[in-house]
């Protein structure tokens, strides 16, 4: 067997040299041991699989395939989770629906995060008047109303292309850049008041003692240590973005009617909500269960990426 | 501190100037208006015509330059000299002068009554006509042989008006030989305005854009003016004073319910970590985020108003900030025979919505809460204090809290907006008459004067929670400086 004495060597090798072992695994082992996190991760690999293989899993067209005769039925063999007002079934609906829901609120959350961790860290460390501008122009920002400001650039912006990407995902690009546009400060607020503190701890001071450069004690010192309230922003945000989606189609701006996303399938469903409350369980519960399981994976992964928990 | 605090004053100032100058171009911006729908009346009599519409709009004064509306909006109209035609109608016996905006202010919407030679017709095709008397009538019979015709517009000696009797409108040019007769307008009291108005009044420069309401003396001053749609010609400060109580109590009781429950749960789920305690505060609290909270409101109504009473247990009201009448038999209301408008009335009217934010605010806070406790549990200097001996208590509450409570203060003054801002959604559901309510009825009605005063406060509100923020920031961590 040729097999069973590289394994005893490779044993050794990784005992005597622990730190050899990628910060990618380490945080991945630490990730493991919270369970729930380990679930709510599964739960998202689930839904991202079926939203790219939603063409080979749905039973149904989303769109095209409506049944005038079967409108608003009941859970059935044929519909497993029955079908909405105009005959369509609701399961292949949902299904594609995750494809828009969740790219949107990735895209959106992890570049408003990113953007607003970088201004805030800018923020809080230099202070003075690049601290004043900086938030002056968040403060501005938030007095800004999302509802109307949306009402407006629907109309300026609707009919608008963008070369080189389908004419029906236009607005799904320009609703993620209004929503990252407005949606910064609250990372930068928090990034900014945790590293108005950090800057005065005395680690801070020994970076600049070393003659560490600006950017990199904010990118490697600032940033990192105010990770815990950025990690909980982000995971209230990424359920946040799809309940916002779900405004804006209300609104008439944004991704239309055909097209289904959780948000406006949430949004129809309301309608006739009295009548029937399952249909609103339905784009609910996939939207709760996504941002349940963004809840704990955030969880997990604050305390994996934890500098100080030496495990 | 307190040269930062002025330069903070100076800056707060330059924001919501900028703020309004941005919220105001959005409205305008935003499509639809309070144009919009006058014609999707079934009735075809009952329609707007076009001038219908003119008038309308320079009622409201949309027909004036952007720029300027606003400039009338922040500051006032009053120096703009539209009071000027007061003088001059109340001395118009006397005096001959020519048609200007003040005359359609005067006229109010109300038809003027015209005695003159037809001329021709201009390059438009509308009939001319060279007035030899005008009058104002709000109220009494028409003159003579005079034709009844409503102010469009006007410009320099001559009105375009709807002539009532006919579907066409005309152009009515007055001259220094045409009559004036109007009745008495009540006269501004005070003041030395009437030699601002000779400076900016209806013949000088800015004369032409006189508001034609005349009397507005701008948020700036404090004059909120009144409301479009809403509720019609009411003051808004009128309107804000009767919800804004509603939205305080709702905001305030869910805000400090929040905070005493999220803090400690927050404090307990970091210090027991991996608990089972931790496990079940932490799935309750993620509840609370993930769900949307119009599904929430929803879904509590439907739960305790709607199947509570389908099974016979006494139910909570759905809506409503007190009951107007006796409640219905087998409400927790009558069961407990409490009278309406009682305060243990409007206590349980607000149990629901209280609920609704409470869940949410709770929920996200609290993460704040555990997520930086956390971090701040392992540093050395909570280790130092608990090898000193201090009691574990004290280490939580004195060493480790008070740095970890960054986040939480960065996020919950944020509420101070809210206190007059309100939660739109929740209000809604629960006809809560609150201003987040108010401020969605008057977005959807198109009630700019309104909305724009909402959106004032708030911003001026946002700002000042900033800076409340980032002074409670050196009260938490007297180490942070503003230099």
């Amino acid at each position: 067997m040729a097999v069973e004495p590289q394994v005893e060597k490779l044993d050794a090798e990784a005992l005597l040299t622990p730190e050899k072992e990628s910060q990618f695994s380490v945080v991945w082992r630490r990730f493991r041991r919270h369970k729930l996190a380990v679930v709510g991760l599964s739960v998202i690999v689930l839904f991202l699989l079926m939203a790219i293989f939603a063409n080979v899993v749905a039973p149904y067209d989303p769109i095209s395939y409506q049944d005038p005769y079967y409108k608003n039925a009941p859970p059935s063999p044929q519909h497993i989770l029955g079908t909405d007002e105009i005959g369509r079934d609701v399961f292949s609906r949902l299904l594609y629906a995750a494809r828009v829901s969740l790219t949107v609120s990735f895209v959106v959350t992890i570049l408003s995060e990113f953007f607003g961790s970088v201004m805030g860290g800018i923020s809080g460390y230099f202070g003075g008047w690049v601290d004043n501008a900086i938030q002056r122009v968040v403060d501005f920002l938030l007095t800004i109303p999302l509802l109307p400001l949306l009402l407006a650039f629907s109309s300026l912006l609707r009919g608008i292309t963008i070369p080189g990407i389908p004419d029906q995902w236009a607005s799904v690009v320009i609703i993620s850049v209004i929503l990252i546009a407005f949606g910064w400060m609250g990372a930068c607020r928090l990034v900014r008041g945790m590293v108005l503190s950090l800057r005065a701890m005395d680690f801070s001071e020994a970076a600049r003692a070393l003659g560490m450069s600006n950017g990199r004690i904010i990118l490697r010192h600032m940033i990192p240590n105010a990770m815990a309230p950025i990690i909980v922003n982000s995971t209230l945000g990424l359920g946040g973005v799809i309940v916002l989606e779900s405004a804006l189609s209300f609104l008439g701006f944004g991704i239309q009617p055909p097209i289904p996303t959780w948000g406006n399938m949430l949004q129809a469903a309301q309608q006739g909500m009295l009548g029937q409350p399952a249909k609103v369980f339905y784009p609910g519960l996939a939207i709760f269960l996504t941002s349940l399981a963004f809840n704990y994976v955030g969880d997990g992964l604050r305390d994996a990426l934890d500098p100080r928990l030496k495990l | 501190m307190s040269g930062y605090l002025l330069r903070r004053f100076l800056q707060m100032i330059l924001v919501v100037l900028l703020a309004t100058m941005a919220i105001y171009t959005i409205l305008n911006l935003a499509p639809g208006g309070p144009m919009s729908g006058l014609n999707q009346i079934g009735d075809r009599r009952a329609r707007f015509s076009e001038a219908d519409r003119k008038r309308l709009e320079a009622y409201l004064g949309l027909d004036k330059p952007f720029a300027l509306r606003y400039a009338v909006w922040l500051l006032g109209e009053d120096w703009l000299g539209a009071d000027y035609m007061h003088i001059g109608l109340k001395r118009a016996k006397d005096l001959r002068f020519y048609a200007s905006p003040g005359i359609a202010y005067a006229s109010g919407g109300y038809p003027i009554w015209v005695i003159g030679k037809t001329t021709g017709t201009n390059e438009d095709g509308l009939v001319m006509i060279e007035a030899e008397k005008v009058w104002i009538r709000p109220k009494g019979a028409a003159p003579e042989g005079a034709i009844k015709a409503a102010i469009i517009e006007t410009v320099g000696h001559s009105m375009r008006v709807d002539v009532t009797a006919d579907p066409v409108d005309a152009w009515i040019n007055t001259s220094s030989d045409t009559v004036w007769e109007a009745p008495t307008v009540p006269e501004r009291p005070q003041g030395n305005w009437v030699s601002v108005s000779w400076l900016f009044g209806p013949y000088g420069l800015l004369g032409k854009y006189a508001h034609f309401h005349g009397s507005g003396r701008g948020v700036l001053r404090l004059d909120f003016g009144t409301s479009w749609s809403v509720a019609r010609g009411q003051a808004i400060s009128g309107i804000i004073e009767s919800r804004l109580g509603n939205t305080i109590k709702l905001i305030a009781t869910s805000t400090l319910l929040s905070l005493l429950i999220a803090i400690p749960v927050g404090i307990f789920s970091a210090v027991k970590q991996y608990s089972k305690l931790d496990y079940a505060v932490t799935t309750f609290t993620f509840f609370g985020t993930a769900m949307p909270v119009f599904w929430l409101g929803l879904m509590l109504i439907l739960i305790f108003s709607i199947q509570f009473q389908k099974w016979g247990i006494p139910y909570l009201p759905a809506g409503g900030v007190t009951s107007v009448r006796t409640p219905p038999a087998g409400s927790l209301l009558r069961t407990l025979n409490i009278k309406p408008g009682d305060t243990v009335d409007q206590v349980i009217h607000m149990i629901l919505p209280t609920i609704t934010l409470s869940l949410l605010q709770m929920a996200g806070w609290s993460r704040y809460m555990r997520a930086s406790m956390l971090e701040v549990l392992r540093q050395d200097y909570v280790r130092t204090a608990r090898a000193k001996g201090l009691a574990e208590r004290l280490v939580i509450v004195k060493h480790a809290m008070r740095n970890a409570l960054i986040p939480i203060v960065t996020i919950v003054v944020f509420t101070i907006p809210a206190l007059f801002g309100g939660a739109t959604i929740t209000e809604t559901i629960f006809s809560w008459q609150g201003m987040g309510r108010l401020y969605f009825d008057a977005l959807g009605k198109d009630d700019w004067p309104l909305v724009m005063v909402v959106l004032f406060i708030n911003s001026v509100l946002t700002v000042i929670a900033t800076l409340v923020g980032d002074i409670l920031y050196t009260v938490v961590d007297p180490r942070i400086r503003y230099n």
